[in-house]
């Protein structure tokens, strides 16, 4: 029974090694994505990574918007 | 007003998802313009257009300012079916924001948040300041991720506050712009934001232009296409007889 234990501990230990030494490699990893992330597309590219989704639509939409700006309240379009 | 009257009704007779809106100084351009019944009302006039058209949104401007406080909140309270809205116009009075800074339009199962931007407000201004356009972008749109898959911005900071803006703050899906500038074809960012501008104003010119624009989402809130025209309200559009005839009204009021 002890000797199982043993091996079994000891079958662990390369994995658990290799593990070890995969975590600075990923961590390097995600630290250089975000660094990627900062340099082109700014603080808010980071960011929007950890904000939470918005609800799902049901399908695409097509929306047309009539706008108008700087209209100061004439009642007669001039010009 | 009663040719823009004519293409609002037209729109949203063909039907599908329309939404109208304003990217600010709606209420009043300037003082000492006695030809125009929006100064002699304090802006009740505007307003009462504005509701007449069905406006979904309408951002507020520096113009409007020139109304004055006292005014202008009444004015805001008079709004029917539509909100002004500022995400960065602050009344001294008070500390706080001086209107609505945002809403959210269920259309067409979107959620489609619409945010009002101010442009600069003159430092010498007693009752009011606005801070930074790009500041209250970037708070409100990060705001309004979780709870609309489309973000429109209403901002009359000025066209190239609104490229500096579109560029800078990740999640915008379209910036109606006003103020300074005008743009004959929608500008597309590598951000993928659209800018749309449909009029540049100045003393006796204003309300001659709108927009109409058809753009496109997918199911995740991307815009995927659009098409754009500008529409001169000349001659050649009839009159809306009922806005034509409420004109004619209020300019016998004179």
């Amino acid at each position: 029974m002890t000797s199982q234990v043993q091996r079994r501990s000891r079958g662990a230990r390369p994995a658990q090694k290799v593990g070890a030494r995969a975590l600075p490699w990923v961590i390097l990893g995600l630290v250089t994505a975000v660094l990627l992330l900062l340099a082109f597309r700014g603080p808010d590219a980071v960011l929007a990574l950890f904000r939470p989704k918005p609800p799902a639509a049901s399908g695409p939409l097509t929306l047309r918007l009539i706008h108008t700006n700087d209209t100061w309240g004439y009642l007669s379009p001039c010009g | 007003m009663a040719r823009r009257a004519t293409q609002i009704k037209a729109a949203r007779a063909q039907g599908g998802n329309v939404l109208v809106v304003d990217a600010g100084n709606a209420l009043i351009g300037e003082l000492g313009n006695t030809s125009e019944p929006a100064e002699r009302t304090k802006g009740v006039t505007s307003v009462e257009a504005l509701n007449r058209l069905g406006y979904d949104a309408v951002a507020l401007g520096p113009r409007d300012l020139l109304l004055g406080r006292e005014e202008l909140l009444k004015r805001l309270g008079e709004a029917k079916g539509y909100s002004f809205l500022s995400a960065n116009l602050y009344d001294k009075a008070t500390g706080k924001l001086a209107a609505q800074p945002y809403l959210i339009k269920e259309i067409g199962g979107h959620r489609v948040a619409l945010i009002g931007i101010t442009g600069a407000v003159p430092e010498e201004n007693a009752q009011f300041y606005a801070l930074p356009a790009l500041d209250a972008a970037r708070t409100f749109v990060a705001q309004v991720q979780s709870k609309a898959d489309v973000v429109v911005l209403l901002s009359n900071a000025g066209l190239e506050a609104n490229k500096v803006i579109a560029g800078q703050v990740q999640g915008i899906d379209l910036i109606v712009s006003g103020g300074q500038g005008s743009l004959p074809e929608p500008l597309q960012m590598p951000s993928g934001a659209l800018i749309v501008h449909a009029d540049q104003s100045s003393s006796g010119h204003a309300g001659r232009v709108l927009g109409d624009l058809l753009v496109s989402f997918d199911l995740t809130g991307k815009l995927t296409a659009h098409s754009w025209k500008a529409v001169t309200l000349d001659p050649n559009i009839p009159d809306d007889q009922a806005m034509a005839a409420w004109v004619a009204e209020v300019r016998q009021q004179e």
